[in-house]
């Protein structure tokens, strides 16, 4: 496991009741493992998280599997609505 | 000239509308964002938009890098504003500089749709009976 910080946005924000926190992660783990080990930590996210895309150290994850590290940010990224 | 892209709070204001002049480009195509007194048919009060701000940064200066695929010589100016706006004020701003016209429509066009689809910001609309929700992609 490794120490992960977690950023969240919008309604992301909102449901899980923070904007950061530090979340103990796998190093290695796909996207389907990801988002039940945050909707376990934040049950009422559960619904919104299919739509999420998520972003480590600034940039977007394709799907499937990805690494982190210690200090890795992940950030979830619902929907954006710029413009 | 280089591009100029950012995130700045409040809305955009003249400065920001002003497209960049250069005499090898005969032609600059302009978007502005105007933030609307209505959606799904409710009234609309304001919009809240907040952003990843440097991962945005980063996602602003890359898509306006990657316009370049309409020409080689384009310039982009784009700004997008964060914070509380009311209905008339200007979020988004979007200048591309080209030599000719054709580059400098599809680059625009382009633009707005990369941001719409790939920039992390995101907006809160408050509605005129006082309730609001985040809007999730547009």
């Amino acid at each position: 496991m490794v120490g992960v910080s977690v950023l969240y946005f919008a309604a992301t924000r909102d449901l899980a009741g923070v904007a950061e926190e530090r979340l103990d992660l796998p190093a290695e783990l796909d996207h389907v493992e990801l988002r039940a080990r945050l909707a376990a930590a934040h049950p009422r996210l559960a619904a919104l998280l299919p739509t999420c895309r998520f972003a480590v150290d600034e940039e977007i994850v394709p799907p499937g599997a990805m690494r982190l590290r210690d200090g890795s940010c992940l950030a979830l990224i619902p929907p954006v609505s710029g413009g | 000239m280089a591009n100029v892209t950012g995130l700045v709070d409040g809305p955009l204001g003249v400065a920001q509308r002003s497209p960049p002049l250069s005499p090898g480009n005969g032609a600059v195509a302009s978007f502005l964002g105007v933030v609307r007194d209505h959606a799904k048919g409710r009234g609309v009060t304001r919009l809240h938009y907040e952003c990843y701000r440097p991962m945005a940064e980063k996602v602003l200066a890359r898509i306006a890098d990657d316009a370049r695929r309409f020409d080689p010589a384009l310039v982009v100016t784009a700004w997008h504003g964060l914070g509380t706006m009311v209905p008339g004020e200007v979020s988004l701003v979007l200048h591309a500089s080209s030599a000719h016209r054709g580059p400098a429509f599809d680059a625009v066009r382009w633009l707005l749709e990369e941001i719409k689809r790939e920039l992390p910001v995101w907006k809160r609309q408050t509605f005129d009976d006082g309730s609001d929700e985040w809007v999730h992609g547009s």
